[in-house]
């Protein structure tokens, strides 16, 4: 699998100059789902071709900001700014249109059109008519596997090759900012490998990006900030290094299972240990550690 | 030959339904029965332009085809559809299905029932022969022929061009699958739905006014009936495939004037096969086309935006208003139970009587719906089968009713088993279609003979009361054997859904894979949930006979299997007091719009005003009733009982402690 | 719930290893043999020939790249597919054409790649509906006498899997206000509670963060070596295949392409080209 795509398109050029606008500003959002709150308070801000890594434990809420900043979920208050323009509770495809482009969790594609079909859809809408045949030559390039199957339904790929389609929609037409929710999930090793490379491609083009993640390591290996969230509000924020305490911090915090408007949190749930799974649980920390200081050693057992 | 030929313009007039059908639902996601409906609409207004305000037929044609039918399919879009998600096909089905009951309706409240004759064609004078095919005498090519066939090659042409060729193709079929993922792609999708829905109901609207001119009069049931077979069409089409469906649909219309060239008049072929060929065209469709068990089944990648479904209102009462409502519930029993028997005037001791039965008719809908999870369209049917089946024992055989109704409850239960096994691979849209095409059958080749009617004057039932051994309370035993019957049906339900099946039929609704997977024998499940579904049906039928006194051929058609399920689903079909609050509303409004002046149209008020209020459905899915309850019973708790928080969930389920309302996945749902 | 006789733990390698338990007859009987199955999906060959066994008692990983057909070989297994060709036995037992619920009730259990849960219904409801299903088919007679309710004894073994898997504290809560990890959780009890012989998760760990995948993991393993019972583990998450499993498959493009203890596997150059990939 070739690891990367070459932009079809002319994309914003080079690093941006250090006192441009941000990409991305989320100013003291909150959010909900019907009567159920998610967000409280939370702000962030991703540089003109950053990175910054959206993190903490399941249920904090990072894939709810991911919707809230491309505009799938309204926010209850606060207000979100993309490149400068204020583009709070505009309609999705608005922000879609502004420069914000998003790679859902799950699916992210249509099951029921073909594979040339989905790129095609958004390769005009983002590309243009024109530039369309060019795109999908680009995108059937850089994932070899899908120009096999370009005449194949989206729902017979497997899991793994329907997130490449969702990203090679993204990857090939670079957006100003690319929101990411958990690319790693589910996907072998090699194939995160070729992902994160992708990633590392458009950045180099002007592309920022936001990128929500479960694996830790992969995620604070790519990005130079890190955001960590704890039950739907801003746990930490700042630089990779310090990041990773923090995520141990929230994680190993986690005691009460859900969020609740009021009464006593249950007791965190003790759980037995099992001395050999804990031995191995420390190294495998380690070896996530040696693997951010030497990218190039091979792993160890 | 000479019927041949002619069946080609007249399978188009199939062909062009065929064709709308599937384009709406390929663009929109919705299987809209109400085409017929809208098809109706726009023939009924050009009618009133034409006819009775004498405009010219070009401008009556605009309004009426050009300006009316897209509104009303964007009012369709704006106020209905677009609150259902997309894989919710039992509110998508119920939802047409009230437009198409409503509609007509509405109409006839709003413009006072007048009948059209010779509607205007828009295109060639009808009857003028404009030439010989092959120069062939008894081969006439008129008007008629040539405005359809045209048409239709038109609009065949045109709507595959545009559903696989264009860009905007392209994005409806995209945003039918995810609105939003469309979005994300940078496209407005509500637009896109909307332009669907604009162009589908123009087409409707395009083929209510050419069809017109054919009818002697013009009325509903024509579109209802052409709908039907182009359902057919369709279905063999995949709903899908255009041409398929096209071409199938001109088969139907040759063979079927053929058929009627050569068979004789009156024999068994003619009276019984011949009407219902097309529902066999249906079912066999449903049968072996392999992608009609799948419909409506791709989920949207989204779905986890939306916020999780609210409890019923049972669930989230405190503990303490639980029991009040419990209370007040038996105390208005018996307050009801004991006003029947004394100071009740007769009218209204009918009306509830009438109610009572609806209401266990309605019961055997909770059971198929509500708890089994699946839509069926041919309650009324079964509930004719246990009628007709103990009056006619009762007539024949002097049996009592008693007996007569248990035979009959195991022959509705009979059938519905046949049904469920018959119907084993399908689901949702699917098995309604099927459960439509029985109904329809049922209607045309059973119901019919007038070995099961009873002829013109239809078939009356004499109360053997002697047989049913009861005391005759003030002459009020037919209220007490309505109760009786009731209660014990009522009972016997509720111990069910606590019991085992209830369970299991629960974990069907949420997940059949996974329902199979600790054991369930799905198959078994089903026929089962059928079989008592049919037989309570059955019960109904014959207690609403008993209290009708007579009931003929149309006393359980099709149609008012539509109607039953559109009341039901309005006042809650998930819990037994929907289907009682259903049953008596449903004749107490009966009985009020007779009060009102004959110009609000008399019975079809009625069915408007259940029709809309299913269009609730949309926001409602548990019911209207359900919605109304849950809102006040929370404003309730929250004065009374709690300090100001949302009542927890958890409190009258388990007794546990209430911990609050906790959030649900802000990552995935459980939709994954 | 007893051990599982002639199993010894093996303090120094961390893991199970043992004589095979015999069966009634003397000879070793793996618990789940597939041989030979082939499936067409989606109009390619998804699954080729695979064939390998579980034993009773044994931890099996199954790991391999999307695509590689481990989905749909677990769905053969479990009769939602009809496999083409091949045999799956379980418990000596060919199970043929039999239907999805039959297989279940044999003693095999499952969770879903894509959470399957029951959303109306409560995390207690899940495992007391699975523990019912146990039962057979609903008696209508029973359910109409009140005969239903569950027993003691069945609503003992339902909270003691939810102590097991530690989600008492939400058993009152419906499925729907629950998080990923916790559905996945409830998955697990709903298969535990009919006390499997075999269980097969499927990428469980998948959305899971490192808490949750490591308690999953301590779950697995005690269940293993409390009450003998076997597991077939898809999983990406191989901190997890190498701490729970005893043996693991690489399967890839449909086909096994190594099988070992998960060292000698992780090893193995074909593996590290086609999965692995040189980062990791």
């Amino acid at each position: 699998m070739s690891p990367g795509p070459a932009a079809a398109t002319s994309a914003p050029g080079g690093a941006a100059p250090p006192t441009s606008t941000p990409a991305l500003e989320v100013d003291h959002v909150s959010a909900a789902y019907g009567p159920y709150r998610a967000l409280f308070d939370v702000s962030l801000s991703v540089p003109a071709g950053g990175i910054v890594a959206l993190l903490g434990s399941n249920g904090a809420g990072k894939s709810t900001v991911a919707r809230v900043v491309t505009g799938l979920l309204p926010t209850t208050s606060g207000s979100i700014r993309l490149d400068g323009t204020d583009l709070t509770n505009k309609p999705a495809y608005k922000i879609a249109r502004a420069g914000a482009a998003h790679v859902p969790e799950g699916r992210g594609i249509f099951a029921n059109l073909t594979v040339e079909e989905n790129l095609t859809l958004v390769f005009r809408q983002r590309a243009g008519r024109q530039k369309v045949a060019q795109s999908l030559a680009a995108a059937y390039e850089a994932f070899p596997i899908l120009g096999q199957r370009r005449k194949q339904r989206g729902g017979t790929l497997s899991g793994g090759q329907q997130r490449l389609l969702s990203l090679a929609k993204v990857l090939v037409v670079p957006p100003r900012l690319l929101v990411a929710d958990e690319l790693s999930l589910g996907l072998a090793p090699v194939v995160v490998d070729a992902v994160y490379d992708g990633l590392r491609r458009i950045n180099a083009t002007g592309t920022a990006l936001l990128v929500v993640e479960q694996q830790v390591d992969r995620a604070l290996s790519l990005a130079s900030t890190a955001v960590v969230l704890e039950h739907g509000s801003v746990a930490f924020a700042g630089a990779s290094s310090e990041a990773m305490v923090e995520v141990e911090k929230v994680l190993a915090a986690r005691g009460d299972r859900t969020v609740l408007f009021d009464g006593e949190p249950p007791a965190p749930h003790p759980g037995p240990v099992d001395p050999v799974i804990q031995s191995r649980r420390d190294r495998r920390w380690s070896i996530g550690r040696s693997k951010r200081e030497k990218p190039d050693r091979e792993e160890q057992s | 030959m000479g019927f041949a030929i002619p069946g080609i313009p007249y399978g188009c007039t199939y062909a062009l339904f065929a064709v709308g059908l599937i384009l709406t639902y390929q663009a929109t996601g919705v299987f809209n029965f109400a085409f017929a409906a809208q098809a109706y609409t726009s023939a009924f207004i050009f009618s009133i332009l034409t006819l009775n305000e004498h405009w010219p037929v070009w401008l009556a044609f605009f309004v009426s085809v050009v300006l009316l039918a897209p509104a009303i399919g964007l009012a369709f879009d704006y106020f209905l559809f677009r609150r259902i998600p997309n894989t919710n096909s039992m509110a998508k089905v119920v939802t047409g299905i009230s437009l198409l009951v409503g509609i007509p309706s509405l109409l006839t409240v709003i413009f006072t029932n007048q009948p059209f004759y010779n509607v205007p064609s828009i295109l060639f004078n009808p009857n003028d022969v404009y030439f010989h095919l092959f120069g062939l005498q008894d081969v006439p090519i008129n008007g008629i022929f040539l405005s359809t066939v045209i048409v239709t090659a038109v609009v065949l042409v045109a709507m595959v061009v545009l559903m696989r060729y264009t860009s905007l193709g392209l994005k409806m079929r995209g945003a039918v699958e995810s609105r939003r993922l469309v979005q994300l792609d940078g496209i407005n999708a509500d637009r896109v739905v909307a332009s669907a829905w604009a162009i589908s109901s123009l087409l409707a609207g395009l083929a209510g006014v050419l069809l017109a001119p054919q009818f002697a009069q013009l009325q509903p049931e024509n579109y209802i009936t052409l709908m039907v077979t182009a359902i057919a069409a369709a279905a063999w089409g995949v709903l899908r495939s255009m041409p398929t469906a096209a071409l199938v649909a001109i088969g139907l219309g040759i063979v079927e004037l053929t058929a009627e060239g050569y068979l004789p008049t009156g024999g068994i072929l003619y009276d019984s096969v011949l009407p219902v060929l097309p529902m066999i065209v249906l079912v066999a469709a449903l049968l072996f086309v392999p992608g009609m068990r799948s419909l409506d089944d791709t989920k949207d990648p989204l779905a986890s935006v939306d916020p999780p479904t609210p409890p019923t209102a049972a669930a989230s009462r405190a503990p303490t208003m639980d029991k009040i409502i419990r209370v007040a519930f038996y105390v208005l029993l018996v307050a009801f139970a004991v006003s029947m028997l004394t100071w009740m005037p007769r009218t209204w001791e009918g009306v509830f009587n009438q109610g009572i039965a609806f209401s266990v008719i309605f019961l055997s809908i909770t059971l198929i719906t509500g708890m089994g999870g699946q839509l069926s369209l041919a309650q009324a049917t079964l509930a004719g089968i246990g009628a007709f089946t103990a009056g006619q024992l009762a007539s024949h055989f002097g049996l009592s009713l008693l007996v007569g109704g248990i035979v009959g409850a195991a022959l509705a239960a009979g059938v519905a088993v046949i049904l469920a096994l018959v119907s084993l691979r399908l689901k949702g849209l699917g098995l309604a279609l099927m459960t439509l095409a029985a109904a329809l059958v049922f209607d045309q080749a059973v119901f019919s003979r007038t070995a099961v009617n009873g002829g013109q004057s239809g078939l009356t039932l004499k109360s053997k009361w002697a047989g049913l051994g009861i005391f005759n309370p003030n002459g009020h035993a037919l209220f007490v054997v309505g109760v009786a019957v009731l209660v014990v049906v009522t009972l016997a339900i509720l111990q069910i859904r606590k019991g085992t099946i209830g369970h299991y039929l629960g974990a069907m609704r949420g997940s059949e894979t996974a329902a199979a997977g600790i054991g369930i024998n799905l198959t078994w499940q089903r026929v089962m949930i059928f079989a008592l579904s049919g037989a309570v049906a059955g019960i109904g039928g014959t207690i609403y006979s008993l209290f009708q006194t007579n009931v003929n051929a149309n006393s359980f058609n099709a149609e008012l299997s539509l109607v039953f399920v559109v009341v039901v689903v309005t006042t809650g079909v998930s819990t037994v007091e929907g289907a009682i609050q259903a049953g008596i509303g449903l004749t107490v409004i009966e009985q009020l719009v007779t009060y009102l002046p004959g110009r609000f149209g008399g019975n079809s008020l009625v069915f408007v005003l259940f029709a809309f209020g299913a269009l609730t459905y949309a926001s409602h899915p548990e019911g209207v009733l359900e919605f109304q309850k849950r809102t006040w019973t929370t404003r309730f708790d929250r004065l009374f009982f709690t300090k100001g928080s949302p009542p927890g969930l958890a409190a009258a389920r388990d007794g546990g402690p209430s911990p609050g309302t906790a959030l649900p996945a802000t990552g995935v749902g459980p939709h994954e | 719930m007893s051990e599982v006789p002639g199993v010894v733990p093996d303090p120094s390698s961390g893991s199970i290893r043992g004589r095979t338990p015999t069966g009634l007859l003397g000879d070793p009987a793996p618990l789940l043999m597939v041989r030979g199955v082939s499936k067409y999906f989606g109009g390619i060959q998804a699954v080729r020939e695979v064939t390998f066994v579980v034993e009773r008692g044994e931890c099996v990983g199954l790991v391999g790249p999307n695509g590689a057909g481990k989905t749909t070989l677990f769905n053969c297994i479990c009769g939602q597919l009809r496999a083409e060709s091949g045999a799956v036995e379980f418990a000596g037992i060919d199970l043929g054409r039999m239907p999805t619920y039959k297989r279940a009730r044999l003693g095999i259990g499952r969770t879903y790649q894509r959470i399957e849960v029951f959303p109306d219904m409560t995390v207690r409801e899940h495992l007391l509906v699975a523990e019912q299903a146990r039962r057979g088919e609903g008696r209508l007679w029973k359910d109409l006498c009140n005969l239903s309710r569950p027993s003691s004894d069945e609503r003992g073994r339902v909270e003691d899997v939810l102590e097991l898997i530690g989600i008492t504290d939400i058993a009152g809560t419906p499925v729907s206000a629950l998080g990923l990890g916790l559905c996945r959780l409830v998955e697990l009890g709903r298969a535990l509670v009919g006390e499997p012989q075999l269980l097969m998760a499927d990428e469980p760990s998948s959305g899971l963060d490192v808490h949750e995948t490591a308690e999953l993991a301590t779950v697995l393993r005690t269940l293993q070596k409390e009450r003998g019972m076997a597991v077939l583990l898809v999983e990406h998450d191989l901190g997890m295949v190498g701490e729970c499993v005893d043996r693991t498959i690489v399967m890839d493009l449909g086909q096994v392409i190594a099988e070992g203890t998960f060292d000698e596997v992780m090893g193995d150059p074909e593996v590290r080209h086609a999965y692995l990939g040189t980062t990791t």
